[in-house]
């Protein structure tokens, strides 16, 4: 049964940094579910459309672990955990979202896989964010069938997202792993020491 | 667990594994999105009461109930998708000075509603009927994910109870020092004030939490045993294969009945070609 079992790189994780990551991706999804309602509020005021600016705070969770722990497969498993943590605490979108955590983690994680999981400066995260975005787009796509919509108002759906993304998501990546180790608690984590592992 | 849904009970469904049932419920969803009639997206949501009533004793009343803070959300959809349809149309129902409905969008823009009240339906149903210490045992068991990763997991997700505190704790200490007041108070710097210390205080106890585990010994060995264990029974299958089936049927039947027009991909190829 061993030889079966997937690896995702995780037999080199040492337990703080996958119990790091899961506590952090929780509390994302957490977070996710208090921003749900403040999201589906603002559609009205929004519209469909400009909600879109709100939308590139969901990739947060698939950057900021990335960013903090620096290991292949850190934005697929963090993103999917978070969107777990929604279907468990009873999102009502759940198990749709549980495929997007997993498409949007995927998006982020070609972004760092093609840096070789190594370079996390800030425009590898914002690149990782805007194809978290695309990929999610695509998802969206099908799920929604954005096909029957005006090619404008498809555009819009698709371009509006991306500032969101690169603010919401890679900009604030960066801040919040910034701010969480200048407060001492990732001592020893990839993100505080100077240079990347390979 | 408190802050899950989950209610205890022991019916066909309850006693499902979990990743069987998360894989038959997202066959559900799929199906309710490959076509754009109304008739699709409403047979699924049907068959969810009929699923949770006759296999959970589940009443399609409180289904309905716990679904309708997503009827805003299902309206709105329906509305852009009506408004802002863009395939293939006759002529317009409805004139609006500039703004124009069609049948056509009015139909593909129920369709879409409906589909996500069909999508907010499978997903409460299964967290009401899907023990989470359960769903993380069949994750590793049944899904093959690392064990380590999974505990991992199922340890955080024991914190949800003493986060959710704790966010109401950074709440009420901000609000009493009136950050809330401190103008450029924009949304981006409300999210960092509050998810840091949340944050901070996660990772705190997780420090603690992987050096108790580590000092157990945890994740030396490559396999482990196990006190819950989520076998895929004959009922697994049974229902994995009824689901797949009943979702042909389904739209066999509906097709019969001349109810399907709109094949997602051929209305893709349909609005492509009209412009």
């Amino acid at each position: 049964m061993a030889g079966e079992r997937m690896d995702l790189g995780l037999t080199r994780w040492t337990t703080r940094e996958i119990v790091i990551m899961a506590v952090i991706s929780v509390a994302l999804g957490l977070i996710f579910m208090a921003y749900g309602v403040l999201y589906l509020a603002l559609v009205p005021l929004l519209g469909q459309v400009g909600i879109m600016l709100l939308l590139g705070f969901y990739y947060l969770t698939g950057i900021l672990v990335p960013y903090i722990v620096r290991r292949p497969g850190a934005a697929l498993v963090s993103s999917f955990l978070a969107a777990f943590t929604e279907l468990l605490v009873g999102s009502p979108f759940g198990i749709a979202a549980v495929w997007a955590g997993l498409v949007q983690g995927a998006g982020a994680e070609v972004v760092f896989a093609l840096r070789r999981w190594r370079d996390y400066r800030l425009p590898v995260l914002m690149g990782a964010a805007v194809l978290s975005g695309v990929f999610a787009y695509v998802y969206e796509y099908f799920l929604l069938s954005y096909a029957v919509l005006d090619p404008a108002v498809q555009l819009g759906l698709f371009l509006v997202r991306i500032p969101s993304a690169i603010v919401l998501a890679g900009l604030l990546g960066k801040v919040l792993g910034d701010a969480l180790a200048r407060t001492g608690v990732l001592r020893g984590l990839a993100i505080t020491r100077e240079g990347t592992r390979v | 667990m408190s802050v899950s849904l989950y209610q205890e009970n022991d019916t066909f469904l309850h006693r499902l594994n979990p990743v069987a049932k998360i894989a038959a419920f997202s066959c559900f969803i799929l199906a309710s999105t490959l076509y754009l009639d109304v008739a699709v997206p409403f047979a699924m949501l049907v068959l969810s009461w009929l699923i949770g009533w006759s296999l959970a004793h589940i009443s399609p009343l409180a289904l309905l109930r716990r679904l309708s803070p997503i009827l805003a959300a299902a309206v709105g959809l329906t509305i852009f998708n009506t408004l802002f349809y863009g395939g293939p149309r006759g002529d317009p129902i409805l004139a609006l000075g500039p703004i124009y409905i069609w049948r056509e969008g009015l139909e593909v823009g129920s369709s879409i509603g409906l589909r996500i009240l069909c999508v907010a339906s499978y997903s409460i149903l299964y967290v009401w009927t899907t023990d989470p210490g359960r769903l993380v045992a069949s994750l590793i068991q049944q899904a093959r994910m690392p064990y380590r990763l999974a505990y991992a997991i199922l340890a955080a997700y024991r914190f949800v109870p003493i986060l959710q505190r704790e966010l109401a704790n950074i709440q009420a200490a901000q609000q009493v020092r009136a950050v809330h007041l401190r103008g450029h108070g924009g949304l981006f710097r409300r999210i960092v004030s509050y998810s840091i210390p949340l944050l901070v205080s996660g990772i705190r106890q997780a420090e603690r939490l992987a050096i108790a585990m580590d000092a157990r010994g945890f994740g030396t060995l490559p396999e482990r045993t196990y006190y819950v264990r989520t076998p895929l029974r004959l009922a697994d299958y049974a229902f994995s294969i009824a689901s797949i089936v009943a979702c042909g049927l389904l739209l066999l039947a509906l097709g019969e009945l001349g109810l399907l027009h709109g094949f997602l991909i051929g209305v893709a190829e349909r609005v492509a070609g009209a412009q």
